[in-house]
Protein backbone atom coordinates (compact mmCIF):
# COMPACT_ATOMS: atom_id res chain seq x y z
CA UNK A 1 0.00 0.00 0.00
CA UNK A 2 1.16 3.67 -0.42
CA UNK A 3 0.39 6.84 1.51
CA UNK A 4 -1.98 7.94 -0.88
CA UNK A 5 -3.92 5.19 -1.29
CA UNK A 6 -5.15 5.51 2.49
CA UNK A 7 -6.33 8.92 1.34
CA UNK A 8 -8.70 7.31 -1.13
CA UNK A 9 -10.02 5.30 1.63
CA UNK A 10 -11.62 8.23 3.64
CA UNK A 11 -14.99 8.36 3.32
CA UNK A 12 -16.77 11.94 3.31
CA UNK A 13 -16.75 13.51 6.80
CA UNK A 14 -14.80 10.03 7.79
CA UNK A 15 -11.49 9.85 9.90
CA UNK A 16 -8.20 8.18 9.74
CA UNK A 17 -6.05 7.99 12.72
CA UNK A 18 -2.33 7.27 13.02
CA UNK A 19 -1.15 5.38 15.65
CA UNK A 20 2.47 6.02 16.65
CA UNK A 21 3.36 3.08 18.63
CA UNK A 22 6.99 4.01 18.91
CA UNK A 23 8.46 7.03 17.83
CA UNK A 24 10.84 5.91 16.28
CA UNK A 25 8.61 4.83 13.96
CA UNK A 26 7.97 8.66 12.04
CA UNK A 27 4.25 8.28 11.63
CA UNK A 28 4.52 11.59 11.81
CA UNK A 29 6.64 11.93 8.98
CA UNK A 30 4.46 9.62 7.58
CA UNK A 31 1.82 12.46 8.17
CA UNK A 32 3.53 15.32 6.88
CA UNK A 33 3.75 13.00 3.46
CA UNK A 34 0.40 13.07 3.42
CA UNK A 35 0.03 16.82 3.97
CA UNK A 36 2.75 17.37 0.87
CA UNK A 37 0.72 15.11 -1.60
CA UNK A 38 -2.57 16.78 -0.72
CA UNK A 39 -0.96 20.44 -1.33
CA UNK A 40 0.41 19.37 -4.79
CA UNK A 41 -3.08 18.11 -5.18
CA UNK A 42 -4.36 21.90 -4.64
CA UNK A 43 -6.38 21.02 -1.59
CA UNK A 44 -7.35 22.92 1.11
CA UNK A 45 -5.16 21.60 4.08
CA UNK A 46 -5.88 23.18 7.46
CA UNK A 47 -3.59 21.84 10.63
CA UNK A 48 -4.08 22.01 14.40
CA UNK A 49 -0.93 22.46 16.06
CA UNK A 50 -0.04 21.38 19.07
CA UNK A 51 3.92 21.14 18.62
CA UNK A 52 6.02 24.40 17.82
CA UNK A 53 5.64 25.63 14.86
CA UNK A 54 8.91 25.88 13.90
CA UNK A 55 9.35 22.20 13.94
CA UNK A 56 6.34 21.47 12.10
CA UNK A 57 7.45 24.45 9.41
CA UNK A 58 10.80 22.69 9.35
CA UNK A 59 10.33 18.89 8.92
CA UNK A 60 7.48 20.45 5.90
CA UNK A 61 10.67 22.11 4.30
CA UNK A 62 12.77 19.25 4.48
CA UNK A 63 10.58 16.84 3.04
CA UNK A 64 10.12 19.55 -0.13
CA UNK A 65 7.21 21.78 1.14
CA UNK A 66 7.89 26.12 0.48
CA UNK A 67 5.86 26.75 3.14
CA UNK A 68 5.38 30.20 2.15
CA UNK A 69 3.72 29.53 -1.44
CA UNK A 70 0.90 27.50 0.15
CA UNK A 71 0.24 29.53 3.73
CA UNK A 72 -2.49 31.39 3.03
CA UNK A 73 -3.63 30.05 0.27
CA UNK A 74 -4.19 26.28 0.65
CA UNK A 75 -2.74 25.54 4.21
CA UNK A 76 -3.72 27.22 6.98
CA UNK A 77 -2.49 26.40 10.76
CA UNK A 78 -4.07 27.04 14.12
CA UNK A 79 -1.25 27.47 16.18
CA UNK A 80 -2.49 26.04 19.24
CA UNK A 81 0.81 25.39 21.07
CA UNK A 82 1.80 29.00 20.16
CA UNK A 83 -1.25 30.29 21.85
CA UNK A 84 -1.04 28.28 25.21
CA UNK A 85 2.41 29.67 25.12
CA UNK A 86 1.95 33.08 24.31
CA UNK A 87 4.32 33.36 21.77
CA UNK A 88 2.68 35.59 19.20
CA UNK A 89 3.25 35.36 15.04
CA UNK A 90 1.96 38.12 12.42
CA UNK A 91 2.01 34.76 9.22
CA UNK A 92 -0.46 34.83 6.97
CA UNK A 93 -2.51 31.77 7.05
CA UNK A 94 -0.93 31.09 10.51
CA UNK A 95 -4.13 31.98 13.54
CA UNK A 96 -4.15 32.11 17.35
CA UNK A 97 -6.38 31.88 20.14
CA UNK A 98 -5.62 35.21 21.86
CA UNK A 99 -5.63 36.11 25.66
CA UNK A 100 -6.37 33.98 28.53
CA UNK A 101 -6.13 29.83 28.37
CA UNK A 102 -7.51 27.05 30.49
CA UNK A 103 -8.78 23.96 29.41
CA UNK A 104 -12.27 25.04 29.50
CA UNK A 105 -11.56 28.00 28.12
CA UNK A 106 -9.86 26.65 25.51
CA UNK A 107 -12.45 24.74 24.06
CA UNK A 108 -14.70 27.61 23.99
CA UNK A 109 -12.24 30.03 22.44
CA UNK A 110 -11.54 27.02 19.95
CA UNK A 111 -14.89 26.52 19.04
CA UNK A 112 -15.44 29.99 17.87
CA UNK A 113 -12.15 30.31 15.96
CA UNK A 114 -11.57 27.47 14.70
CA UNK A 115 -15.55 27.54 13.06
CA UNK A 116 -14.96 31.25 12.08
CA UNK A 117 -11.84 30.39 9.90
CA UNK A 118 -12.81 27.38 8.01
CA UNK A 119 -16.21 29.50 7.12
CA UNK A 120 -14.10 31.73 5.56
CA UNK A 121 -12.04 29.41 3.85
CA UNK A 122 -14.05 29.07 0.13
CA UNK A 123 -13.53 25.19 -0.53
CA UNK A 124 -16.32 22.57 0.00
CA UNK A 125 -14.23 20.43 1.32
CA UNK A 126 -10.50 20.52 4.06
CA UNK A 127 -8.25 17.81 5.03
CA UNK A 128 -7.92 18.60 8.81
CA UNK A 129 -4.87 17.31 10.50
CA UNK A 130 -3.54 17.28 13.50
CA UNK A 131 0.41 17.55 14.87
CA UNK A 132 0.52 15.80 17.22
CA UNK A 133 -2.89 15.08 18.81
CA UNK A 134 -1.10 14.03 21.59
CA UNK A 135 1.11 16.55 22.38
CA UNK A 136 -2.17 18.21 24.18
CA UNK A 137 -0.89 16.26 26.87
CA UNK A 138 1.79 18.63 26.79
CA UNK A 139 -0.43 21.69 27.34
CA UNK A 140 -3.14 21.65 29.31
CA UNK A 141 -4.06 20.12 33.02
CA UNK A 142 -6.64 17.90 32.15
CA UNK A 143 -5.77 16.74 28.29
CA UNK A 144 -7.81 14.11 27.86
CA UNK A 145 -10.78 15.94 28.88
CA UNK A 146 -10.12 18.84 26.59
CA UNK A 147 -9.86 16.72 24.24
CA UNK A 148 -12.61 14.71 24.43
CA UNK A 149 -14.39 17.76 24.84
CA UNK A 150 -12.62 19.36 21.33
CA UNK A 151 -13.66 16.03 19.07
CA UNK A 152 -18.01 17.29 18.62
CA UNK A 153 -16.37 20.42 16.95
CA UNK A 154 -15.56 19.12 14.10
CA UNK A 155 -18.97 18.18 13.55
CA UNK A 156 -19.68 22.13 13.69
CA UNK A 157 -17.84 22.58 10.43
CA UNK A 158 -20.04 20.85 8.27
CA UNK A 159 -22.64 23.36 8.78
CA UNK A 160 -20.29 25.53 6.22
CA UNK A 161 -18.06 22.66 4.29
CA UNK A 162 -19.11 19.45 2.42
CA UNK A 163 -16.47 17.44 3.81
CA UNK A 164 -14.40 17.53 6.63
CA UNK A 165 -11.51 14.26 6.35
CA UNK A 166 -9.78 14.40 9.73
CA UNK A 167 -6.60 12.85 10.06
CA UNK A 168 -5.32 12.64 13.35
CA UNK A 169 -1.52 11.67 14.17
CA UNK A 170 -0.78 10.48 18.18
CA UNK A 171 2.07 9.01 19.78
CA UNK A 172 0.59 6.48 22.38
CA UNK A 173 3.89 7.17 24.77
CA UNK A 174 3.24 11.05 25.49
CA UNK A 175 -0.45 10.80 25.39
CA UNK A 176 -1.66 7.36 27.06
CA UNK A 177 -5.44 7.07 27.35
CA UNK A 178 -6.60 9.08 23.78
CA UNK A 179 -6.08 5.85 21.81
CA UNK A 180 -9.31 4.34 23.96
CA UNK A 181 -11.20 6.92 22.21
CA UNK A 182 -9.37 7.42 18.82
CA UNK A 183 -10.19 3.61 17.93
CA UNK A 184 -13.84 3.82 18.02
CA UNK A 185 -13.53 7.58 16.76
CA UNK A 186 -11.72 6.20 13.76
CA UNK A 187 -12.95 4.53 10.33
CA UNK A 188 -9.02 4.11 9.35
CA UNK A 189 -6.61 3.41 11.76
CA UNK A 190 -2.73 2.72 11.07
CA UNK A 191 -0.29 1.88 13.62
CA UNK A 192 3.17 2.94 12.85
CA UNK A 193 6.26 0.95 14.27
CA UNK A 194 9.43 0.68 14.06
CA UNK A 195 10.65 -3.11 15.04
CA UNK A 196 13.90 -5.11 13.16
CA UNK A 197 15.09 -2.25 12.07
CA UNK A 198 11.78 -1.18 9.51
CA UNK A 199 9.76 1.53 9.44
CA UNK A 200 6.34 -0.14 8.97
CA UNK A 201 2.57 0.57 8.85
CA UNK A 202 0.10 -1.83 9.73
CA UNK A 203 -3.46 -1.34 8.98
CA UNK A 204 -6.00 -2.27 12.40
CA UNK A 205 -8.92 -0.46 11.45
CA UNK A 206 -11.65 0.17 8.85
CA UNK A 207 -9.49 -2.19 5.95
CA UNK A 208 -8.30 -4.94 5.23
CA UNK A 209 -5.07 -5.35 7.37
CA UNK A 210 -2.13 -5.28 5.91
CA UNK A 211 1.69 -4.47 6.76
CA UNK A 212 3.61 -1.98 4.43
CA UNK A 213 6.63 -0.06 4.52
CA UNK A 214 6.06 3.42 5.36
CA UNK A 215 8.64 5.10 3.71
CA UNK A 216 8.41 2.44 0.53
CA UNK A 217 8.70 4.06 -2.98
CA UNK A 218 6.52 7.43 -2.59
CA UNK B 1 -30.34 -18.08 30.14
CA UNK B 2 -29.44 -15.54 28.10
CA UNK B 3 -27.75 -15.07 24.59
CA UNK B 4 -24.31 -13.59 23.51
CA UNK B 5 -25.35 -13.39 20.34
CA UNK B 6 -22.43 -14.73 18.71
CA UNK B 7 -23.48 -18.65 18.16
CA UNK B 8 -19.63 -19.88 19.07
CA UNK B 9 -19.90 -18.10 22.68
CA UNK B 10 -23.37 -19.82 23.07
CA UNK B 11 -22.14 -23.01 22.00
CA UNK B 12 -18.94 -23.43 23.68
CA UNK B 13 -19.43 -21.35 27.16
CA UNK B 14 -22.56 -21.71 27.54
CA UNK B 15 -25.39 -18.92 27.56
CA UNK B 16 -25.62 -16.04 30.22
CA UNK B 17 -27.63 -16.52 33.53
CA UNK B 18 -29.78 -13.24 33.99
CA UNK B 19 -28.94 -10.66 36.33
CA UNK B 20 -25.48 -11.71 35.98
CA UNK B 21 -22.36 -9.11 36.27
CA UNK B 22 -20.26 -9.63 32.97
CA UNK B 23 -17.10 -7.37 33.18
CA UNK B 24 -15.30 -7.31 29.72
CA UNK B 25 -11.91 -6.26 29.77
CA UNK B 26 -10.49 -4.73 26.72
CA UNK B 27 -6.91 -4.49 28.01
CA UNK B 28 -6.03 -2.95 24.83
CA UNK B 29 -7.62 -0.46 22.32
CA UNK B 30 -5.98 -2.20 19.30
CA UNK B 31 -8.19 -5.30 20.49
CA UNK B 32 -10.75 -3.09 19.34
CA UNK B 33 -12.67 -5.38 22.09
CA UNK B 34 -15.65 -2.82 22.57
CA UNK B 35 -16.37 -2.91 18.91
CA UNK B 36 -17.91 -6.75 20.20
CA UNK B 37 -19.82 -4.71 22.33
CA UNK B 38 -20.94 -2.34 19.82
CA UNK B 39 -22.25 -5.72 17.57
CA UNK B 40 -23.47 -7.26 20.93
CA UNK B 41 -25.66 -4.22 21.79
CA UNK B 42 -27.15 -3.78 18.22
CA UNK B 43 -27.94 -7.35 18.04
CA UNK B 44 -29.35 -7.23 21.50
CA UNK B 45 -31.76 -3.53 20.56
CA UNK B 46 -32.88 -5.25 16.95
CA UNK B 47 -34.24 -8.26 18.93
CA UNK B 48 -36.11 -6.08 21.11
CA UNK B 49 -34.31 -5.91 24.45
CA UNK B 50 -34.36 -3.29 26.79
CA UNK B 51 -31.13 -1.32 27.44
CA UNK B 52 -29.76 1.06 29.57
CA UNK B 53 -25.97 2.69 28.41
CA UNK B 54 -24.21 4.49 31.09
CA UNK B 55 -22.22 6.89 29.27
CA UNK B 56 -19.06 7.57 31.10
CA UNK B 57 -15.90 8.23 28.45
CA UNK B 58 -17.21 10.83 26.18
CA UNK B 59 -19.21 13.71 25.25
CA UNK B 60 -22.40 12.08 23.98
CA UNK B 61 -22.15 13.49 20.38
CA UNK B 62 -18.87 12.01 19.73
CA UNK B 63 -20.59 8.35 21.46
CA UNK B 64 -23.26 8.99 18.84
CA UNK B 65 -20.41 9.20 16.12
CA UNK B 66 -19.02 5.82 17.56
CA UNK B 67 -22.57 4.17 17.72
CA UNK B 68 -22.86 4.86 14.07
CA UNK B 69 -19.82 3.49 13.03
CA UNK B 70 -20.68 0.27 14.30
CA UNK B 71 -23.89 -0.19 13.32
CA UNK B 72 -26.09 1.17 16.20
CA UNK B 73 -28.65 3.63 15.21
CA UNK B 74 -28.70 5.48 18.86
CA UNK B 75 -31.63 7.73 17.85
CA UNK B 76 -34.27 5.42 16.35
CA UNK B 77 -33.24 2.84 19.09
CA UNK B 78 -33.54 6.03 21.80
CA UNK B 79 -37.06 6.99 19.81
CA UNK B 80 -38.41 3.63 20.29
CA UNK B 81 -38.11 3.55 23.93
CA UNK B 82 -36.11 0.13 24.20
CA UNK B 83 -33.10 2.33 25.01
CA UNK B 84 -32.04 4.87 27.44
CA UNK B 85 -28.30 6.80 28.14
CA UNK B 86 -27.48 7.50 31.16
CA UNK B 87 -25.03 10.38 30.73
CA UNK B 88 -22.81 10.60 33.16
CA UNK B 89 -19.79 11.87 31.40
CA UNK B 90 -22.12 14.96 30.26
CA UNK B 91 -23.85 15.56 33.70
CA UNK B 92 -20.33 15.71 35.54
CA UNK B 93 -18.86 18.16 32.54
CA UNK B 94 -22.31 20.01 32.09
CA UNK B 95 -22.22 19.23 27.78
CA UNK B 96 -25.64 18.23 28.41
CA UNK B 97 -27.93 17.55 25.00
CA UNK B 98 -31.71 17.00 24.82
CA UNK B 99 -32.21 13.86 23.52
CA UNK B 100 -35.52 11.41 24.35
CA UNK B 101 -34.59 8.95 27.07
CA UNK B 102 -30.98 10.69 27.31
CA UNK B 103 -31.03 11.42 31.48
CA UNK B 104 -28.54 13.28 33.35
CA UNK B 105 -28.07 13.50 36.60
CA UNK B 106 -29.03 16.88 38.19
CA UNK B 107 -27.01 18.81 41.01
CA UNK B 108 -24.13 18.42 42.21
CA UNK B 109 -22.17 14.82 41.29
CA UNK B 110 -20.15 13.84 44.49
CA UNK B 111 -19.04 9.78 44.25
CA UNK B 112 -21.42 9.30 47.11
CA UNK B 113 -24.17 11.43 45.77
CA UNK B 114 -23.76 9.51 42.14
CA UNK B 115 -25.21 6.34 43.50
CA UNK B 116 -28.33 7.27 44.66
CA UNK B 117 -29.04 9.48 41.78
CA UNK B 118 -28.40 6.62 39.10
CA UNK B 119 -30.59 4.73 41.50
CA UNK B 120 -32.98 7.03 40.97
CA UNK B 121 -32.55 7.58 37.20
CA UNK B 122 -32.65 3.15 36.67
CA UNK B 123 -36.21 3.36 38.12
CA UNK B 124 -37.46 6.24 36.11
CA UNK B 125 -36.52 4.29 33.40
CA UNK B 126 -37.88 1.10 34.65
CA UNK B 127 -41.02 2.90 34.99
CA UNK B 128 -41.45 3.89 31.48
CA UNK B 129 -40.51 0.40 30.44
CA UNK B 130 -43.06 -1.42 32.77
CA UNK B 131 -45.72 1.16 31.05
CA UNK B 132 -44.56 0.46 27.34
CA UNK B 133 -43.78 -3.05 27.65
CA UNK B 134 -44.27 -6.28 29.63
CA UNK B 135 -40.71 -6.27 31.28
CA UNK B 136 -41.09 -9.54 32.81
CA UNK B 137 -40.35 -11.14 29.23
CA UNK B 138 -37.87 -9.20 28.08
CA UNK B 139 -33.77 -9.27 28.55
CA UNK B 140 -33.00 -6.30 30.90
CA UNK B 141 -29.39 -5.00 29.96
CA UNK B 142 -27.24 -2.48 31.54
CA UNK B 143 -23.91 -1.35 29.43
CA UNK B 144 -21.39 0.84 31.59
CA UNK B 145 -18.61 1.66 28.85
CA UNK B 146 -16.23 2.35 30.32
CA UNK B 147 -15.66 1.63 34.39
CA UNK B 148 -12.25 2.83 34.17
CA UNK B 149 -12.76 6.32 33.20
CA UNK B 150 -14.46 6.55 36.75
CA UNK B 151 -10.31 6.02 37.94
CA UNK B 152 -9.59 9.53 35.85
CA UNK B 153 -13.02 11.15 37.12
CA UNK B 154 -12.53 10.42 40.33
CA UNK B 155 -9.61 8.77 41.94
CA UNK B 156 -8.82 5.19 42.72
CA UNK B 157 -9.48 5.34 46.02
CA UNK B 158 -13.19 6.68 45.49
CA UNK B 159 -13.99 4.65 42.38
CA UNK B 160 -13.07 1.53 45.03
CA UNK B 161 -15.92 3.00 47.65
CA UNK B 162 -18.20 3.66 44.74
CA UNK B 163 -18.51 0.33 43.10
CA UNK B 164 -18.04 -1.58 46.69
CA UNK B 165 -19.76 -0.07 49.20
CA UNK B 166 -22.18 2.29 47.20
CA UNK B 167 -22.71 -1.43 44.84
CA UNK B 168 -23.92 -3.38 48.27
CA UNK B 169 -26.20 -0.54 49.00
CA UNK B 170 -27.98 0.26 45.36
CA UNK B 171 -29.08 -2.70 45.12
CA UNK B 172 -31.72 -2.01 48.19
CA UNK B 173 -32.96 0.62 45.83
CA UNK B 174 -36.73 0.22 44.59
CA UNK B 175 -35.09 0.23 41.07
CA UNK B 176 -33.69 -3.16 41.51
CA UNK B 177 -36.49 -4.45 43.96
CA UNK B 178 -39.60 -3.14 42.83
CA UNK B 179 -38.47 -4.04 39.28
CA UNK B 180 -36.68 -6.44 37.47
CA UNK B 181 -33.07 -6.81 37.85
CA UNK B 182 -31.24 -6.24 34.81
CA UNK B 183 -27.72 -7.93 33.08
CA UNK B 184 -25.02 -5.76 33.15
CA UNK B 185 -21.51 -5.70 31.46
CA UNK B 186 -18.62 -3.63 32.54
CA UNK B 187 -16.33 -2.30 30.05
CA UNK B 188 -12.85 -2.09 31.69
CA UNK B 189 -10.08 -0.57 29.16
CA UNK B 190 -6.54 -0.82 30.08
CA UNK B 191 -4.40 -2.24 32.37
CA UNK B 192 -5.85 -2.82 35.97
CA UNK B 193 -4.73 -1.27 39.21
CA UNK B 194 -6.81 -2.27 42.14
CA UNK B 195 -10.57 -1.14 40.74
CA UNK B 196 -9.76 -4.21 38.66
CA UNK B 197 -9.84 -7.41 41.07
CA UNK B 198 -12.76 -5.78 42.50
CA UNK B 199 -14.76 -5.88 39.76
CA UNK B 200 -13.39 -9.22 38.92
CA UNK B 201 -14.23 -10.95 42.01
CA UNK B 202 -17.98 -9.48 41.63
CA UNK B 203 -18.78 -10.63 38.22
CA UNK B 204 -20.05 -14.21 37.22
CA UNK B 205 -18.43 -13.63 33.58
CA UNK B 206 -15.06 -12.06 33.13
CA UNK B 207 -14.13 -11.53 29.01
CA UNK B 208 -10.95 -10.30 28.17
CA UNK B 209 -9.57 -9.40 24.84
CA UNK B 210 -6.66 -8.26 23.89
CA UNK B 211 -4.07 -7.95 20.88
CA UNK B 212 -0.41 -8.42 19.32
CA UNK B 213 1.09 -7.31 16.12
CA UNK B 214 2.80 -10.51 14.26
CA UNK B 215 4.29 -10.75 10.55
CA UNK B 216 0.94 -11.37 9.41
CA UNK B 217 -0.88 -8.28 10.97
CA UNK B 218 -2.77 -7.92 14.33
CA UNK B 219 -3.97 -11.34 16.12
CA UNK B 220 -6.90 -10.42 18.56
CA UNK B 221 -7.36 -12.92 21.25
CA UNK B 222 -10.52 -13.13 23.08
CA UNK B 223 -10.12 -15.05 26.55
CA UNK B 224 -13.21 -16.45 28.90
CA UNK B 225 -11.57 -16.38 32.05
CA UNK B 226 -14.54 -16.96 34.00
CA UNK B 227 -17.96 -18.20 34.06
CA UNK B 228 -19.86 -20.00 36.45
CA UNK B 229 -18.42 -23.28 35.33
CA UNK B 230 -15.50 -22.86 37.45
CA UNK B 231 -11.67 -23.88 36.50
CA UNK B 232 -12.60 -23.82 32.70
CA UNK B 233 -11.00 -20.86 30.89
CA UNK B 234 -11.14 -20.94 26.85
CA UNK B 235 -9.79 -18.90 24.12
CA UNK B 236 -10.82 -17.76 21.11
CA UNK B 237 -9.60 -15.58 18.18
CA UNK B 238 -11.33 -12.77 16.32
CA UNK B 239 -10.86 -11.21 13.17
CA UNK B 240 -12.90 -8.51 11.66
CA UNK B 241 -13.79 -8.83 8.42
CA UNK B 242 -16.46 -7.32 5.37
CA UNK B 243 -18.57 -9.75 6.44
CA UNK B 244 -18.50 -9.00 9.84
CA UNK B 245 -16.41 -10.29 13.12
CA UNK B 246 -15.69 -13.65 12.59
CA UNK B 247 -14.90 -15.69 16.11
CA UNK B 248 -13.15 -18.63 16.50
CA UNK B 249 -12.11 -21.17 19.41
CA UNK B 250 -8.01 -21.77 19.51
CA UNK B 251 -6.73 -25.17 20.90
Amino acid sequence: MKAVELLDLIPDNGVLSIIERNYESDGDLFVLLLIKHLLKQKKTVFVLLYDPFLVFKENLEEIGVNLDEVLGKTLFILDIFGSVHKIEREIEGVYQIKGYIDDIVFVDKFRDVFFYKVSSISSEEIWLFTYLSSSICKLFSNPLMTYKRLLPVKSTVTQVMKSIKVIGVYNVCECPGIERIVYPYSDIIVETLFKDGRKMGIVTKGYEETVFELFGGD
Amino acid sequence: MYSWEFDILDREIGKIKPTSYILFHEMDARSRGRELIFEFMKRKLEKGSLMSFFNVSCPLSVLFVMFKRHGIEPENSLESDRFAIIDTFGSIYNIKYNVKNVWHIEGSISIELLSPKTAHIVKRIKERWAQMWNIHEKELWGVVMDISEYERIFSEEETLRYLEVAGEVRRRHEAYIKFPKGTNIWVYSGEGSRVLPSLYRRSQYVLRTKSEITEDGVKRELIVLKTPKLGKTRRFEYAFTKEGIKIRPVD
